[in-house]
């Protein structure tokens, strides 16, 4: 304990006394502009016209002001006399004429005069700090409707030097004082070219630049707004120095999409994990969920979910968001954990003085459960102050839904209807608070609170075949009802400040993150009925398996008996502490400028997961409940919703148990009820932990701006300490629990990631880039918790693997973009993944006890390639004569193929080639839209191809989830400036999820949700 | 138009924000500080053979969370329903001859209870070696007199007989009531036991092999080594005696070898190393079925490595005169062999023994 206290305490020493070194270094320049000092400019002083010596002349002027001069008497010549032209000026002056005149250069830090010889070569590398630089800042807005447009690139006129403008439309550009214009392009906008007149070390502060739509046909098409998000998303993309892609608020409420994750299903190269029809995790580019990293605000989000990582992105409302970033190429300041992809949920910002209030209600219907839905939102934001310094920004959304599905599964002879009724509401409120120091500084505050609840009913009919018709098995019918609430509650706070100086650019940031799962109760008694036999059959309907029950009718709930309930409940809770520090010094390299940016970071992680699973059995013989007496049977206990068209008819069901009045008996007949203690205890001890994870970082790259060459270099170092603490389950011979021992395990690994980037513009519009990064993906907590379970029985036991080490990967990345002037895009690329350590759940023979077991345990493999090409098309014909320029299309598609190489799992020697799980090959989307004046309508379709949910013991024994096709339908009309109607039609086709083992045909899974609809109001004030 | 507007805002505001996800539910009162410490019955068992003269019920505590209470635990009971004997406290009478319970595997404790008529009360205290006992065994005396035969005293049960009894002989032990410094203890629902005295001019009762033809032993060893390992590996001469007893419901044959271990409880005591198989039994109209489940025993390590279910498919004949019992077995299966792959299958039978009574 005490040493890891000390470890902890030496580490924290390490990253505490170089955060003090950055911080004094920062100072002593950052107090030398923006202090208390005088300005060398501003104290006159009287001299005398001959000084015997330079010397002289310095000690004279320290005699007569606060400034002290500093100098090495072996670096600096003071000895020679000097004639001064005037003796009366400003100290500025008098430095100037010395300088003119000797071979000094004169720098004032705070009340301190640096003299230092200058050198008569040029520098490679000069600072700008040595220059006559200023700085230039503004913000650009759309002239109609003053919205700011971020992503505007703003470079000096004829020049390469250049500025993008940030969410808020703002920019900062440090230029030499000879520049005397400055050029604004934006898609979709004229581009303006500003007069400017810079002065040395000072700041001009311009007037908000309004930019206009380039052409009168495009204007009639955004003039309600309806292609702003594409502008917004395109610019950024567009002068990003990384592979991105941009996704901007108004963009995501032209798809039916009510939360994070369907929102990202549109972006090429991302597909999506559903639960019950809604998406829930992304896959970018092929890979699995863990290789994504999900932050808010830069800050990566922690998983509320117990065992891993990725976040359940149904959590999040979609119309919390300014935008969403997904990062395909990081870059050496953001974190290296992400081989997929990066993606950045980006909370709203207050823009203007004007106060703006914008909301939207939805009310809508779900055609399989026959329910209404509704979702509301509420945003206010303004700007105060005379200069509008103070921001404040709040959004609120309520969204509430009855869902449901109807699905069978397969399990070898088992076959299995569930339908399910769920309830589902996602609540959150976020907030930003910002505040301009001036021109060049903010600080803010960004708050966000998600609240997904989901109450989900499964009512099920399990039928067991007795294939064989073994004499020891019986053929039975299992009816289980399942009643849970899951709450995950994600919040996020960050702190922090954008500084831009003359000589620098600083930003640090802390934050806050903590995500938790509360399932409060999750029940799920369950009933048996044995029959004389089932017959099942899955060939000649493999779409619709058929099953004849033999010796009772499977619909009379009176011959099922009670066989056991459990009631469980679990708190998962993950936190994430942050504090990071940015430093950006501008320079120039053989005429090209650059940037040399640095920084560190240190995040803290906290998870655990603590749960409680009671099974009990019934030990009471016959029962009296509620008026009836007799056998534990169903029909006792009937109640809840009853699916009279459950898979469109093709079953019949009947009423299943009420979980309440069930529970009801459960309170009234306690001592009837016998707990399964060795399976509660193991499974607490087992699958509950802590753990911690401490990662610290440090990077350093450099950006160079070469004529119409981009380049991007750097490097960045994490290393990460991880602990643990589970507890083991060990089973004896005879497959007793024979005891439950602690486990704790640990862990320290670091990576050093060089990233380089290469962005040529062959013109304004078109961008070749070329990235080569080094990333990573951290295991998932529930493989390298060191838990155990061992069955010595059974000769079988899985076990955590604290050693397992992160995939490491090598991407490279090329990527042609060419926008069109009217809001479009074509681009075409292809990348390539390299990853090594590849995890996957390896079986091995291993003796415990002396008793020789086969045990479970992921295993880092040998190397896995991916390789994919991506195509993207977006484009809004306002070239086409009158009412035709409203059509524009929406499409995306990318390939992708992979191969991993695993130990052979039939042969058990040697290796074996398989996909990587969750890698589709086929992945795209199509949405052809109408937007013209006050119309706009939209028909999307969103295609994923089939891939490996889950590796079976052979390759014909792999899960894979079929492709799947969406097709919504969405239309608005804005009948006022401030009012909008719009109807949305979603899963027209009633698309079913599907999954299938080893061939397409051999279904083990079909889910199917209906369509539903929505009719809503939005409007803006 | 406005005012319209923002009324109608306000209102389906309020709707849509009332609609949220029902957390209504039932709560089961099941957490780990209010869970139950449940006695219940040993309802597995229910009768002994008529020669015996009492029979001890187990009442156990069902699995429990933490350690059992400190407080003393008092149960009322009732024997009532009697057939075909009497209750009273008179040796030819039921009556609770003693409640005892294990402290270690050689030692017993005793309980102090009442017996009044048939009712009474079960006082259960703590030990002060192992606390709140486990279990308690509540042993009845059943009708027997004492006999004094070469020279040594000996209780004969009453109610051994030599006639096959047509009418049940047996009595019911009903818990009443329990009452407890500690309210989480509770008595199990099933608060009856329904005790049945074996007839023992039935298959219920002790048979012996006759096995002085190595032959029969042989037949034996083929017969049942399926599902015995260690039958499977034993030779004729280290066999001393091979039975079949047949009680409430189960089955245990029993080969007593010849070498001997010394007794666990009383130094210098030796008694016979035995093997056993068990198996829960049917015996119907001559016709008889024995399950059971043995282990598959590892060839690496010689330790159990799984548990198989076994069926055992037989006819039977008890004759009364020359007090024999003859069983034919038919089948032998198992869970990995059944059907066409059973170790054997004949309608006509494939071993049979004769076993005389014990």
């Amino acid at each position: 304990m005490k040493k890891k206290l000390l470890e902890r305490i030496v580490m924290l020493s390490k990253f505490t006394l170089y955060g003090l070194l950055i911080i004094s270094v920062l100072s002593s320049t950052l107090w030398a502009k923006s202090g208390n000092a005088q300005n060398v400019k501003e104290v006159e002083v009287a001299l005398e016209s001959h000084y015997t010596s330079v010397e002289a002349l310095l000690k004279e002027i320290e005699a007569e002001t606060s400034f002290t001069f500093m100098y090495s008497s072996d670096r600096v010549q003071m000895k020679q006399p000097i004639q001064l032209r005037t003796v009366k000026a400003s100290v500025a002056a008098v430095l100037y004429e010395v300088s003119e005149k000797t071979d000094l250069k004169f720098k004032q830090i705070n009340q301190n005069i640096v003299v230092s010889p200058r050198r008569r070569k040029a520098p490679m590398v000069t600072l700008k700090t040595a220059e006559t630089w200023g700085i230039i800042t503004g913000k650009v807005v759309d002239a109609s409707t003053n919205e700011p447009l971020p992503g505007a690139s703003v470079v000096e006129y004829g020049g390469t030097n250049g500025s993008v403008t940030d969410l808020l439309g703002e920019f900062s550009l440090i230029v030499k004082t000879d520049v005397k214009q400055i050029e604004i392009r934006y898609l979709g906008f004229k581009s303006k070219i500003i007069d400017v007149e810079v002065k040395e070390s000072d700041i001009l502060v311009l007037d908000n630049i309004k930019m206009e739509p380039s052409t009168i046909s495009l204007n009639e098409v955004i003039a309600y707004g309806n292609l702003e998000g594409q502008q917004k998303a395109l610019n950024q993309q567009k002068n990003a120095d990384n592979i991105k892609n941009v996704v901007a608020a108004d963009q995501i409420g032209r798809f039916p999409d009510p939360n994070v994750a369907e929102a990202l299903q549109r972006i090429p190269g991302a597909n999506i994990e559903r639960d019950q029809g809604e998406g829930r995790y992304v896959l970018v580019r092929g890979l699995a969920p863990q290789f994504t990293n999900i932050n808010i605000n830069g800050e990566q989000v922690p998983s509320p979910e117990s065992g891993v990582r990725y976040v359940a992105l149904d959590a999040i409302p979609a119309d919390q968001l300014a935008s969403i970033e997904v990062t395909k190429a990081l870059t050496p300041d953001m974190d290296g954990d992400a081989i997929g992809g990066s993606v950045n949920l980006i909370t709203r910002t207050a823009k203007s003085s004007k106060p703006s209030i914008n909301g939207t209600l939805i009310g809508g219907y779900n055609a399989l459960i026959q329910k209404p839905n509704g979702q509301g939102s509420l945003q206010y934001g303004q700007r105060f102050g005379a200069k509008q310094q103070l921001g404040l920004l709040i959004n609120a959304s309520h969204y509430y839904t009855d869902r449901g599905s109807d699905n069978w599964e397969r399990d070898g002879a088992e076959f299995e209807l569930r339908d399910y009724a769920l309830q589902r509401s996602r609540s959150a409120i976020s907030g930003t608070l910002d505040y301009n120091l001036s021109a060049n500084s903010n600080l803010y505050f960004r708050g966000i609170y998600n609240n997904f609840q989901d109450r989900e009913q499964r009512r099920t009919y399990l039928f067991v075949a007795d294939e064989d018709d073994s004499p020891f098995e019986d053929a039975e019918i299992e009816r289980a009802s399942k009643d849970r609430l899951e709450k995950q509650i994600v919040t996020s706070f960050n702190l922090g400040g954008k500084h831009t100086f003359s000589s620098m650019m600083l930003d640090y940031e802390i934050a806050y993150a903590e995500a938790y799962q509360d399932t409060p109760f999750d029940f799920e008694p369950v009933f048996k009925a044995e029959v004389d036999n089932i017959s099942l059959d899955f060939e000649t309907d493999p779409e619709f398996p058929s099953f004849s029950v033999e010796g009772a009718d499977h619909l009379d709930n009176t011959i099922y008996e009670f066989d056991e309930t459990t009631f469980g409940n679990t708190f998962a809770i993950d936190i994430n502490k942050t504090a990071k520090i940015n430093i950006g010094i501008p320079y120039q390299l053989s005429g090209a400028d650059g940037l040399l940016k640095f920084g560190g970071k240190m995040r803290l992680k906290e998870k655990s997961l603590r749960i409680t699973e009671n099974v009990y059995g019934w030990e009471g013989g016959d029962i009296s409940f509620e008026g009836q007496e007799g056998d534990f049977t169903l029909e006792k206990f009937e109640g809840g919703l009853l699916d009279e068209n459950f898979l469109n008819g093709k079953y019949t069901l009947n009423r299943n148990l009420d979980v309440s009045r069930f529970s009801s008996f459960f309170n009234q007949n306690r001592s009837g009820f016998q707990l399964e203690v060795e399976d509660k205890m193991v499974a607490e001890s087992v699958e509950s932990y802590t753990a911690t994870e401490d990662v610290y970082a440090a990077y350093v790259m450099t950006r160079l701006q070469f004529k119409k060459l981009m380049a991007l270099a750097g490097l960045r170092y994490e290393t990460t300490k991880v602990t643990y603490k589970s507890q083991a389950a060990v089973f004896d011979i005879e497959g007793d629990l024979d005891r439950i021992d602690p486990v704790n395990g640990g862990v320290t690994y670091d990576f050093l990631l060089p990233q380089a980037h290469l962005k040529y513009q062959l013109n304004p519009l078109t961008n070749i880039r070329l990235a080569a990064t080094a990333s990573y993906s951290r295991p998932n907590f529930e493989d390298i918790v060191p838990s155990q379970e061992i069955e010595l029985n059974a000769r079988e036991g899985s076990i955590g693997n604290p050693e397992l080490a992160p995939v490491g990967a090598i991407n490279l990345d090329l990527m042609v973009e060419h926008y069109f002037g009217t809001v479009g895009i074509i681009s075409g690329g292809a990348f390539y993944k390299n990853l090594t350590d590849f995890i996957y759940t390896q079986r091995f023979d291993s003796t415990i006890n002396e008793v020789n077991v086969v045990l479970n345990q992921s295993q880092n493999g040998e190397s896995a390639n991916l390789l994919g090409l991506e195509l993207a098309y977006q484009q809004n014909f306002t070239f086409l004569p009158g009412a035709l320029k409203g059509f524009g299309i929406y499409a995306n598609y990318t390939y992708t193929n992979s191969k991993a190489t695993i130990e052979n799992r039939e042969e058990g020697v040697g290796n074996e080639e398989i996909r990587l799980p969750g890698q589709a090959t086929h992945v795209g989307n199509l949405s052809l839209s109408y937007d013209y004046k006050k119309l706009n309508v939209r028909a999307s379709a969103n295609f994923n191809g089939s891939y490996i949910a889950e590796l079976g013991d052979d390759a014909s024994e792999d899960v894979y989830v079929k492709e799947r096709m969406q097709v919504d339908i969405t239309g608005a009309y804005r009948f006022s400036k401030n009012f909008q109607i719009f109807a949305e039609f979603m899963n027209l086709t009633n698309q079913p999820y599907e999954v299938y083992v080893g061939e397409e045909n051999q279904y083990i899974q079909r889910e199917f949700y209906a369509c539903w609809s929505r009719l809503g109001l939005k409007f803006n004030f | 138009m406005k005012s319209i507007y923002k009324i109608a805002y306000l209102l389906i505001s309020v709707g849509l924000l009332s609609a949220c996800v029902d957390q209504d539910f039932v709560e089961p009162q099941d957490g780990d500080s209010e869970s139950l410490y449940t006695l219940a019955l040993d309802t597995d068992e229910g009768g002994t053979y008529e020669s015996e003269t009492d029979y001890g019920l187990e009442i156990a505590f069902l699995d429990y969370l933490g350690d059992l209470p400190s407080e003393s635990i008092t149960l009322e009971y009732e024997i009532k329903d009697v057939e075909g004997m009497e209750i009273g406290e008179a040796d030819n009478q039921v009556h609770i001859k003693e409640v005892i319970y294990e402290i270690d595997d050689c030692t017993e404790g005793e309980l102090a209870f009442t017996f009044n008529a048939g009712a009474g009360t079960i006082t259960i205290e703590p030990d002060p070696e192992i606390g709140m006992p486990e279990a308690i065994e509540v042993v009845f005396s059943l009708p027997f007199e004492t006999v004094i035969e070469d020279g040594e005293e000996e209780e004969e049960s009453l109610l051994d007989d030599d006639i096959a009894n047509e009418d049940d002989r047996g009595f019911v032990f009903e818990v009443t009531g329990i009452s407890a410094g500690n309210d989480r203890v509770a008595f199990s629902p099933i608060t009856a036991f329904e005790f049945v005295l074996l007839d023992d001019e039935t298959i219920a009762t002790e048979w012996v092999l006759d096995i002085s033809d190595e032959e029969v032993f042989n037949q034996l060893k083929l017969a049942f080594s399926p599902v015995s390992a260690d039958l499977a590996d034993l030779s004729y001469e280290e066999v001393d005696e091979i039975k079949m007893e047949f009680e409430y419901e189960e089955m245990k044959l029993v080969i007593a070898l010849i070498e001997e271990e010394e007794d666990e409880c009383e130094a210098g005591e030796f008694d016979n190393v035995e093997i056993e198989i068990e198996a829960d039994y049917d015996a119907e109209d001559g016709e008889l079925e024995l399950e059971g489940s043995y282990f598959i025993m590892s060839e690496d390590d010689g330790e159990p490595e799984d548990e198989l279910d076994f069926l055992i498919e037989a006819s039977y004949e008890v004759n009364l005169d020359d007090e024999t019992l003859t069983i034919i077995l038919h089948t032998l299966e198992d869970e990995d062999n059944f059907g066409e792959e059973a170790y054997y299958r004949s309608d006509n039978g494939i071993y049979t023994f004769t076993l005389e009574k014990d």
